[in-house]
């Protein structure tokens, strides 16, 4: 079953290790809830903003997760110090899209999706079936990786913070676009669909696409 | 004897406080509830930690934890009482 | 909108394979065992397989299971549906603690995928897709099947709910103070915390009744926009879900027979659920929680609870609580199994993040 899916807002930043300039103290004021915010969660809400979404259904996406604050409860137990909390409330997969909840007090469904290198394009497929109940999801898939020792994983050379978000809404609109999932060098293999997609809509005015549920 | 100072610069290091200069600390400013700093309960925990990381300080007293952690005075006098024993 | 059955479950939990996991819940016996030599200096109480065999290995019996219970030869026209909340943690585990470095980590191995990824690789689905919400996992995945059968965008959809045992979960509920040291006493007052299980359940979900099945009639979702790790205190997301799924299911409370809650033992969740239970149902609903016979399995949570939701309406008794000699709230807690007429049964999950998901199960009665 396919739903013809308009593309309302599209937002992507990338760095080779870190993000500059996700603007969180002007978008989270809250100085005690943002210094709690993983860098997923920071991209997050700077995706959601540029796409001018705050509350509503949200898919989000990430094959890897919170690798920073995995990686740090992992060497706790390994050096046998103390697990901090903060660090395990943290590293749960949901945990960017349950902090942009938080910070833009938004009670609809959001979901969570960890799908290896078909995340996007699998999370696209969800905020699909979402349209059907609801009149504009967002869509987005986040890779923040720039966690000590990943050099030993990164085989691919991808860039270390990856993040893409898309403001959606069903449409009766005919697909005027394909897109693939052909990989592109320094985009995490899980970001790849969504890479595509954004690259047809910077370069076009109105993209709709046939999604199959 | 750990002068209060020096607790607020863990405080701030220990819980990820950001933009916050020790002196905006008020010593009797209430750490927890939004009155105050807006520390939670996660923190009333990471509080255990950085007490027994950096000052050798072990929080036994749990039932007394809301009287312990209410400023940042009551918290040093807190440790320097246990330093003491 | 088409209408969504359950037609074969199997459940690998502390307690053992399905019938031995139905078998300790209507008799109120629990799998769930202490530790003094996994957390330094204190005691847990989690609930570990006690088969010897790997979790994949269990994984792959779970599925045969139903395989074998369905109307289907194979799941090449099947949809699968993963919820977990560590996916493949445990075995980055094993390496990282063996060796004290990660050169030998597959993180294809490590990430939620690889459990759809093995069963994937050995059945050949029409195509596989991961939720991963903390303890709703599951229960998004069976509330997304619910959907996209209502659509008709698929005929057969297999749930897997699943988490294995993990040093980074057993340490990280232990950080925050709220995994108990005894088996889990849900909704008692003097409670003291939950405990880390595993667990495994799988779930064929299909558009076509059978003679056993069991009909999912409602799915209901919300998010607390609270706190990252404790419940909204005046439940207002729990109840949410609650009636997003009574809505979904259109039933009014007083068609609910019972509620599978999400009862973890601790304090917090068992005292927001109480008040939104209370607030919906009022004080006669039969509840009870079975995380004090095989544990908190995290991300299998909703898939092992729906499977004991399909149990109780086919076996038409009310599942009891171990203890409930101290109730909160003085709610109707299930004191032992007792056959009723149940037509449909509420069954809650809430996760790390504010995430609420609640689903509604109930009779067949159409031939």
């Amino acid at each position: 079953m396919r739903v013809n899916v308009e593309i309302i807002n599209h937002a992507l930043v990338h760095a080779p290790k870190t993000l500059e300039n996700l603007n969180e103290k002007e978008l989270v004021k809250k100085m005690i809830l943002r210094r709690r915010l993983s860098r997923a969660s920071k991209i997050l809400i700077n995706l959601a903003h540029k796409c001018e979404y705050k509350t509503g259904v949200m898919v989000y996406g990430s094959a890897y997760g919170e690798l920073i604050d995995t990686v740090s409860i992992l060497e706790s137990i390994k050096n046998e110090n103390i697990v901090s909390p903060t660090a395990f409330q943290n590293s749960v997969y949901n945990t960017a899209a349950s902090y942009h909840s938080i910070v833009e007090g938004n009670t609809s469904e959001i979901l969570t999706l960890s799908c290896g290198d078909s995340t996007s394009y699998n999370v696209m497929q969800q905020g699909a079936l979402s349209l059907l109940k609801n009149e504009e999801v967002f869509v987005s898939t986040i890779e923040a990786m720039n966690f000590e020792g990943v050099e030993i994983f990164n085989k691919c050379g991808a860039q270390l913070e990856y993040g893409i978000g898309f403001s959606i809404k069903k449409t009766d609109k005919e697909a005027n676009t394909v897109v693939n999932a052909k990989e592109q060098k320094g985009v995490p293999a899980s970001l790849s669909w969504m890479k595509n997609l954004y690259d047809i809509c910077e370069s076009k005015d109105s993209v709709v696409i046939e999604v199959e549920l | 004897m750990v002068k209060i100072d020096t607790l607020k610069e863990k405080l701030i290091e220990g819980l990820s406080l950001e933009d916050i200069e020790i002196d905006e600390i008020e010593d009797d400013m209430p750490l927890f509830g939004d009155e105050g700093l807006g520390l939670d309960s996660v923190d009333a925990i990471e509080l255990t930690l950085i007490l027994e990381k950096e000052f050798g300080v072990k929080v036994t007293d749990m039932a007394n934890a809301e009287n312990i952690f209410a400023s940042s005075s009551s918290l040093v006098n807190y440790i320097n009482e246990q330093l003491e024993n | 909108m088409k209408k969504v059955y359950i037609n074969a479950t199997s459940i690998k939990s502390a307690c053992g394979d399905t019938g031995q996991t139905f078998d300790a819940v209507f008799n109120k016996k629990s799998a769930l065992v202490r530790h003094d030599n996994i957390v330094p200096q204190k005691t847990v109480c989690i609930g570990k397989f006690k088969e010897k065999n790997s979790f994949e290995d269990l994984l792959i019996q779970s599925v045969e299971e139903v395989l074998s219970k369905s109307n289907l030869e194979d799941f090449s026209n099947t949809l699968l549906l993963v919820g977990s909340s560590v996916g493949g943690m445990a075995t980055t585990e094993e390496v990282l603690f063996r060796d004290k470095k990660y050169d030998n980590i597959d993180i294809e191995k490590h990430t939620i995928d690889v459990i759809a990824s093995t069963l994937d690789k050995k059945y050949n689905f029409l195509n596989t897709r991961s939720f991963s919400t903390a303890c709703t996992s599951s229960a998004n995945a069976l509330k997304v099947a619910k959907e996209l059968i209502n659509y008709g965008a698929y005929e057969n959809i297999l749930v897997v709910g699943a988490d294995a045992m993990c040093m980074t979960t057993v340490f990280g509920f232990s950080s925050l103070g709220i995994l108990s040291d005894e088996m889990c006493t849900p909704f008692q007052n003097n409670r003291k915390g939950m405990n880390v299980a595993e667990g495994i359940a799988t779930l064929l979900v299909q558009n076509k009744k059978q003679e056993n099945s069991v009909e999912l009639k409602g799915a209901g979702t919300s998010s607390d926009a609270h706190h990252i790790a404790n419940p909204d205190p005046s439940a207002a997301g729990a109840m949410s879900a609650i009636k997003n799924a009574l809505k979904d299911a259109s039933l009014t409370p007083d068609k609910l027979s019972y509620v599978n809650a999400h009862g973890t033992g601790t304090q917090a969740n068992d005292e927001t659920e109480a008040k939104a239970l209370e607030e919906i149902f009022g004080k006669g609903i039969a509840i009870s929680s079975s995380k004090s016979n095989f544990g908190h399995t995290l991300g299998a949570a909703g898939a092992i609870e729906a499977a004991i939701c399909v149990e109780i309406l086919k076996r038409q008794t009310l599942a009891p609580q171990i203890l409930t000699s101290d109730n909160e709230k003085d709610l109707n807690f299930v004191e032992n199994a007792t056959t009723a007429k149940i037509e449909n049964v509420l069954s809650n999950s809430f996760a790390f993040g504010g995430n609420n998901t609640s689903l509604i199960f109930g009779v067949c009665h159409e031939s």
